[in-house]
């Protein structure tokens, strides 16, 4: 084959009549079906004048273009390769909230309102610093005046009464209020846990829940997460693990999940609730209508309250676990026991 | 681990899951497709099979059953345009007609039906329900490219292709099938009937790209869409500068999302030895509008004039003609984008600029050009145009768009800058590396280029490593999808 082969000079070659047969026979690999692209790279196509440019012809005078890839093609592709298996090797981890830095809905506003918090580490739990301590009530600028804050007590220690625990994202702040009022009137005791910005992805991925029963060993569990994930596109396919891990927390206690109070219409949180707990542990708050706070998304002190009294009578009359929730003649405005969890990146 | 849903997630249509370059199960594809490339490419006829085939399951992964849809039109077209080929005079006129109507009507259908329907009946006071119609994936694109493919052999600039299996390849060849670039057929045809010759330095070239375009996209676009959608989403929950900071955060968002998706596109066809052209020059370095068109969206914007306004008449039919003709284009440029107002008002306001533009140019008879303060001025006042018309391109709905405008200045207060900037560092710290990278030129652009063939690829691979290991830090709960996918 080799000697079938022969080598001719370009037109530009033969115009300024250089010698290239001979330099070129010298040149010939050793195995001509098979020629580094750069030796043989017919004018026309190459487009780049460095390189030294020639033809194979063969005997019916047909130009055969012969040449490997380069190197570095394969190359990339293992590099490729290697980045997928590291891909998919880190990508499981990103589950984690402590590894992932999605962005959380957290207003300015709500950070303003975290700013003065003392933090500190706490690896009992899989967040990344919590914020312990009462706090007064109201955020995203809501007025917070005449509400009254209540000492840091860990009431743990009573336990006759029954023992409500909320837990949820910031719609706590205000339900929390209205809530400790019917606790009073009923001679409940309450927990209040607020994760700002926390979506089931947060509760679904660490132990908290469990943490915080297994602190105040209540009676009944209410929760709120849902409000910070209206707008997650396929939801029900992502989210649906972690809120069976948030509901499996829970185990035998009696509970109730809140849905989030929509300002517009969700992806699909609701019906994932739903789906998880059941109607009687669900409590729709999707087509009440609120007033809201500047924000746009938080229902303002007067309409929480109203809030939590449908959610009251809920509890009483259509819950699974039904609970007696007297409802409060006065507004006591005490802040319950609560605490603060603030996801630090 | 289930394998059998796992290879039925990787070959299967997933309607939540499009195949996107951005994905581990692209990477996966592109190492499997780039492998038997390798050994096929020198023989035409297989490597075009081999890629159409590869494209068309591409497609068929980001639009399910749509492919069926894109075959159709394609091979009318080809059957269509090979009528019209052996056609003169009007004959050549009404086979060209057929085939506008063809492509228009299947665009029109799935993308335009309910908009004109629910305007027609809004007009007429008669109820409209709406149909349930899903709008396939970068049929925008292919129908303009299937457009200008029939309107070059109409015109005699192109002989029409016999080869249907080269002519339906250069529709559908995957890097720029869904979002482009609109690559012209008399640019791309030429390319299949040589031998494909891949050099070193074109691997390089196109691998430095697709890593820039994962930076743009998977970093820069996808990070800021975060804060950008919280803010869109719910617009009175942000004060004025959070409001503002959204909005430059989202011109950053969309430049580098398409433009990421471009890079990636020119990038893997380079590395298959394939010249897709350029379909963006720094935009925001513009310092006019037509400028801006120059360098924004390249191939769509040459496609408007050399199908559109040349042929209403450009500039030929006197200056009023020319203004109303840039306005009409820039329309129908915008209902392109979108069957929604909002699009026909970002396109009429791009209109009306270049009508201004057009006009300043005339009476300043181009004697500001060179000037520096004029420059710059020229620059800042385009790029805040860009980016006040960008609200309405990314808003629900015209009303929010303009009360997101309204919102900025309305409880604007400078004291919440340093909070914001302390709350949202790593978004503020992204806003500004793009905004210095973009404001590179080209001619560094280049040298930065060059400098990256030179490193060694140990080096190289330490990078794509570490964007990796970026991507995967800074990713949000899913894949986020081209921005473009949905024109």
């Amino acid at each position: 084959m080799k000697s079938k082969h022969k080598k001719s000079i370009n037109k530009k070659e033969a115009t300024t009549g250089q010698a290239f047969q001979e330099k070129s026979s010298e040149q010939e690999p050793k195995d001509s079906k098979v020629v580094e692209e750069e030796k043989v790279i017919p004018a026309e196509n190459s487009g780049d004048t460095s390189v030294n440019e020639t033809d194979i012809v063969t005997k019916e005078n047909k130009p055969i273009i012969r040449h490997r890839l380069p190197k570095n093609y394969w190359e990339y592709l293992l590099l490729i390769f290697f980045s997928l298996v590291l891909f998919i090797f880190f990508a499981l981890k990103v589950d984690d909230p402590t590894f992932s830095m999605e962005l959380k809905q957290m207003s300015l506003d709500q950070y303003l309102h975290l700013n003065g918090s003392t933090c500190r580490a706490d690896s009992s739990l899989n967040i990344s610093s919590i914020v312990i301590g009462d706090r007064l009530a109201g955020s995203g600028g809501i007025d917070t005046t005449g509400v009254s804050v209540s000492s840091v007590n860990d009431t743990s220690s009573n336990n006759e009464k029954p023992r409500l625990l909320l837990i949820g994202d910031s719609m706590n702040e205000f339900l929390r209020i209205r809530l400790n009022d019917y606790c009073i009137e009923n001679g409940y005791n309450m927990d209040c846990v607020i994760w700002y910005g926390a979506t089931t992805k947060q509760y679904g991925t660490c132990d908290t829940i469990s943490y915080f029963i297994n602190k105040y060993h209540p009676t009944y569990v209410l929760l709120t997460i849902g409000s910070n994930e209206l707008f997650i596109r396929d939801i029900i396919k992502k989210r649906t693990g972690y809120a069976k891990h948030i509901v499996s927390q829970i185990g035998n206690i009696p509970f109730v999940w809140i849905g989030p109070p929509n300002w517009k219409e969700d992806t699909g949180i609701n019906q994932l609730i739903l789906q998880q707990v059941g109607q009687s542990h669900y409590f729709s708050s999707k087509d009440l209508s609120f007033n809201r706070c500047k924000d746009g998304a938080h229902p303002t002190k007067s309409s929480a309250f109203k809030w939590l009294d449908q959610i009251a009578k809920y509890l009483e009359t259509e819950a699974e676990n039904h609970i007696v929730m007297n409802s409060p003649d006065t507004n006591y405005n005490k802040i319950p026991h609560t605490t603060i969890l603030k996801m630090v990146r | 681990m289930d394998y059998k849903q796992i290879l039925h997630d990787i070959f299967v249509y997933r309607p939540d899951a499009p195949l996107m370059f951005n994905s581990p199960e692209f990477m996966f594809f592109g190492i499997l497709v780039l492998s038997i490339y390798a050994a096929i490419y020198k023989n035409k006829f297989s490597r075009t099979l081999f890629l159409f085939v590869f494209s068309l399951f591409f497609y068929y992964k980001t639009s399910g059953i749509f492919v069926l849809l894109l075959l159709g039109t394609l091979t009318a077209v080809y059957l269509l345009t090979r009528l019209m080929s052996r056609c003169e005079g009007s004959g050549r006129k009404w086979w060209l007609a057929s085939i506008v109507i063809v492509v228009l009507g299947v665009l029109g259908y799935f993308k335009y039906a309910n908009f004109f329907g629910e305007n027609i009946c809004l007009l007429l006071h008669r109820d409209f329900h709406h149909l349930d119609i899903l709008l396939p994936v970068g049929i925008s694109f292919y129908s303009f490219q299937l457009l200008s493919y029939a309107i070059d052999v109409y015109r005699k600039e192109l002989d029409d292709e016999k080869d249907f299996l080269n002519y339906a390849f250069y529709i559908t060849f995957f890097p720029q099938l869904v979002a482009g670039p609109i690559v012209r057929a008399k640019n791309f045809l030429p390319q299949l009937k040589k031998d494909i010759v891949i050099r070193r330095s074109e691997v390089e070239i196109g691998f430095f790209l697709i890593m820039i375009g994962l930076l743009k996209k998977s970093i820069f676009a996808d990070y800021l869409a975060q804060y950008n959608d919280l803010v869109f989403d719910n617009p009175a929950g942000y004060s004025g500068i959070e409001t503002l900071f959204a909005v430059y955060g989202y011109a950053i968002q969309i430049y580098c999302d398409f433009s990421g998706y471009t890079d990636i596109a020119i990038g893997i066809g380079k590395m298959m030895g394939f010249d897709l052209g350029i379909n963006f020059n720094k935009p925001y370095q513009s310092t006019s509008l037509t400028d801006f068109w120059r360098r924004w969206h390249i191939s769509l914007s040459s496609w408007l004039r050399d199908y559109l306004y040349i042929p209403l008449g450009g500039n030929r039919k006197g200056k009023i003609r020319t203004y109303v003709n840039l306005l009409i284009t820039m329309l129908l440029g915008g209902l392109w984008h979108g069957a929604n107002w909002k699009f026909i008002f970002w396109g009429g306001m791009h209109g009306l600029g270049l009508a201004i533009d057009k006009i300043w140019s005339k009476i300043t008879k181009n004697s500001l050009k060179g000037n520096r303060i004029a420059q710059i001025i020229g620059w800042f006042i385009t790029l805040h145009f860009v980016i006040a018309l960008w609200v309405f391109f990314r808003a629900d709905s015209f009303e929010n768009a303009v009360f997101i405008l309204k919102h900025i200045f309305s409880p604007f207060s400078w004291s919440v800058m340093l909070t914001f900037i302390e709350t949202r560092k790593l978004f503020v710290v992204l806003l500004i590396a793009a905004i210095l990278i973009h404001a590179i030129p080209s001619s560094r652009f280049s040298q930065i280029e060059k400098a990256y063939v030179r490193t060694p690829f140990l080096v190289k691979a330490v990078a794509f490593i570490l964007l990796i290991q970026c991507i995967i830090q800074i990713k949000s709960s899913d894949v986020q999808p081209f921005i473009y996918f949905q024109f």
